[in-house]
């Protein structure tokens, strides 16, 4: 992120944590609690953690920069997003019947600016103050016996609101996105 | 579980009111499937515009085969046998590309994209013609209708529009004209989901008219409450029908069922406002309401046996890997140089439903699993495919051989007849 939407960020660091440092310590706060959301099968709460106005996606063609051109695995704005979470919550959502248990390990966190945001993310508009945040993952998953590990990029564009920091944008490019998946309704 | 090895034996598997669970479980007829089945027949291999233009190509497994599908030279597409006839190596590694010849990389021999050998280093031979005996080896029969290619690896078969018949081109012709009869073509990019489980459970279930209500019922409760209004489709309705047809393809024919349900969906679609005020700006009023309606397409389900289907707005194509595993391809349709808008609505209603993290589709292959880990427990060796069996007729049929309600196994009986017809035909080569 440069330095330019950093300083229209006053007080989002952490205590004692100053500039880039400061910013970092926040965005990772907000992923990670993210992630241990979706761990421990939260997903009502992993859903106040998006903006009103936000993208969760999972591209298919890893170079794409905006979800609505092309097939995607997954893309939710808000609606569907609520539709998502109510459908898994719903009881008669086989594939999670008994639900998966689910390890997200997020490593490798950096700050982006516009353009890294750009290249990374894809093309969306980035408002005074977002943070946008570049990072690897590992997400293992254990359901009847058998467990699989999948391995993914993120990209996460976080955006201020009167809530605090919320999720604007979050990107997962799985390492084998265009090859044949398995079924991937657990949360990503 | 010993393998089958008589003809007999394969028709014994297959009863008209059910199946031998040694169908999907045992590797032996597995095996035999892919020689008797898929290269005994018309296998449905990809649609043109994936590859338009000279030098396309794609590959794809057919049965066992590595296969590149490759618009030659010459124009003519062709499918060439994706391997070297030196020491059998693969001559191509890429999912799709376009290229004037295929190189193995092992000893460089090198064919043209019309599969002939046009490149041997350091020949050695004294033979005249040992370059066109070698060329790659190609499916003797690849024909297409409307752009639908087929392949057959035997030469024998009938054309491809008589193995088809007359009955099920009714329907794919409203399938592939489910745009006002614009042209479409098939996006580059599909969903394709690794399952576990037989690749018959897929096949049966694409025709399926009796499941939708029971396992995609959360899909129809989130509808439900977004939309605040009925959402079901078809299924129980009196007018919709499955129907069979000779060669074990079948559909599921939604009669005059209204597609409004199916309409009303797209308004939960991600950024649904700007979608539909983009589509009236680019079509105008009066053509905005038509559009909509094709968005979803007509509802019908047409399965062409043994690994084509056609449903909604989708081509899927079923891909066995093994006994117990398949990959399945579901690739939507959008009308190249149309309004944007109109292609955007139709990927978004087709990722509402399918693909590994669509509403639907996975439900479906939850089922799948359940039934390999129930399958070898049973003490009861059959499962049923007997519902409808006494009211299935041919009344109005079109070319039908039955017609049944829509919840009914009709489609299924006929998929197993033609399993056992071309298992047999195989077994006594």
């Amino acid at each position: 992120m440069s330095g330019a939407a950093l300083d229209t960020a006053p007080g989002m660091g952490a205590p004692g944590m100053d500039g880039e440092a400061g910013v970092l310590a926040s965005a990772s706060e907000l992923i990670y609690r993210e992630a241990d959301l979706i761990d421990r099968g939260h997903s009502r709460e992993w859903l106040e953690l998006f903006a009103e106005h936000c993208v969760y996606w999972l591209p298919i063609d890893p170079s794409s920069d905006d979800p609505t051109t092309g097939l995607n695995i997954l893309y939710d704005d808000h609606g569907r997003l609520a539709d998502r979470v109510s459908r898994l919550t719903s009881g008669f959502s086989f594939t999670q019947e008994p639900a998966s248990k689910v390890c997200h390990v997020i490593s490798n966190l950096r700050l982006l600016d516009a353009a890294e945001a750009a290249s990374a993310i894809g093309a969306f508009d980035l408002a005074e103050g977002d943070i946008a945040v570049g990072g690897h993952g590992v997400v293992a998953h254990s359901r009847m016996g058998v467990t699989q590990v999948l391995y993914a990029r993120f990209g996460w564009i976080l955006t201020r609101s009167v809530h605090g920091l919320r999720i604007g944008v979050k990107r997962v490019d799985l390492l084998n996105s265009a090859d044949p998946l398995p079924v991937l309704t657990f949360l990503l | 579980m010993s393998a089958p090895t008589a003809k007999q034996e394969y028709s014994s598997l297959v009863r008209n009111d059910g199946v031998h669970r040694r169908v999907y479980r045992d590797p032996a007829v597995f095996d035999a499937e892919m020689e008797n089945i898929f290269k005994n027949t018309w296998v449905y291999l990809a649609h043109e515009s994936q590859i338009p233009t000279v030098g396309d190509y794609l590959t794809l497994p057919v049965g066992r085969e590595p296969v590149i599908l490759v618009r030659s030279e010459d124009e003519t597409i062709r499918a060439l046998v994706n391997r070297c006839r030196h020491r059998a190596a693969l001559v191509c590694e890429f999912a799709n590309g376009n290229a004037k010849s295929f190189r193995c990389q092992y000893h460089g021999w090198t064919y043209a994209n019309d599969g002939s050998l046009v490149g041997v280093p350091i020949p050695d031979r004294q033979e005249e013609n040992f370059r066109e005996r070698l060329g790659l080896v190609e499916m003797p029969r690849v024909e297409s209708y409307r752009g639908l290619i087929f392949g057959s690896f035997r030469d024998d078969v009938p054309s491809l529009v008589d193995h088809l018949g007359e009955g099920v081109i009714f329907y794919i012709d409203r399938f592939l004209d489910q745009a006002g009869g614009r042209p479409l073509t098939a996006h580059r990019h599909a969903h394709r989901v690794d399952m576990v489980g037989n690749w018959k459970f897929q096949m049966e279930n694409g025709l399926d008219g009796y499941h939708a209500g029971f396992t995609h019922r959360s899909f129809f409760n989130v509808m439900q409450e977004r939309l605040k209004k009925n959402v079901r489709y078809a299924s129980s309705l009196s007018t919709a029908s499955a129907r069979s047809y000779p060669n074990g393809h079948s559909v599921i024919d939604p009669g005059t069922t209204s597609t409004q349900p199916l309409v009303d969906r797209l308004s939960t679609l991600p950024n649904a406002t700007g979608l539909f005020d983009q589509l009236r700006e680019e079509v105008g009023d009066d053509a905005f309401d038509s559009y909509l309606e094709q968005v979803a397409g007509h509802g019908i389900n047409v399965g062409v046996f043994p690994n084509l289907q056609l449903i909604g707005i989708h081509i899927r194509r079923i891909e066995p890997v093994a006994v117990d595993r398949t990959v399945v391809s579901v690739r939507p349709l959008i009308e190249s140089g149309g309004p944007e808008a109109f292609n955007q609505m139709r990927l978004r209603y087709h990722e509402l439903f399918y693909g590994p993290a669509g509403f639907g589709q996975p439900d479906d292959f939850e089922m799948f699993e359940r039934v390999e880990r129930g399958i070898d427990d049973s003490s009861a060796e059959w499962l049923l495919f007997e519902r409808g069996l006494n009211r299935e007729d041919v009344t109005n049929g079109n070319g039908a051989e039955l017609v049944g309600a829509v919840s009914d196994e009709t489609p299924q009986r006929a998929q197993y007849a033609s399993w056992a017809h071309l298992m047999e035909i195989g077994a006594g080569k």
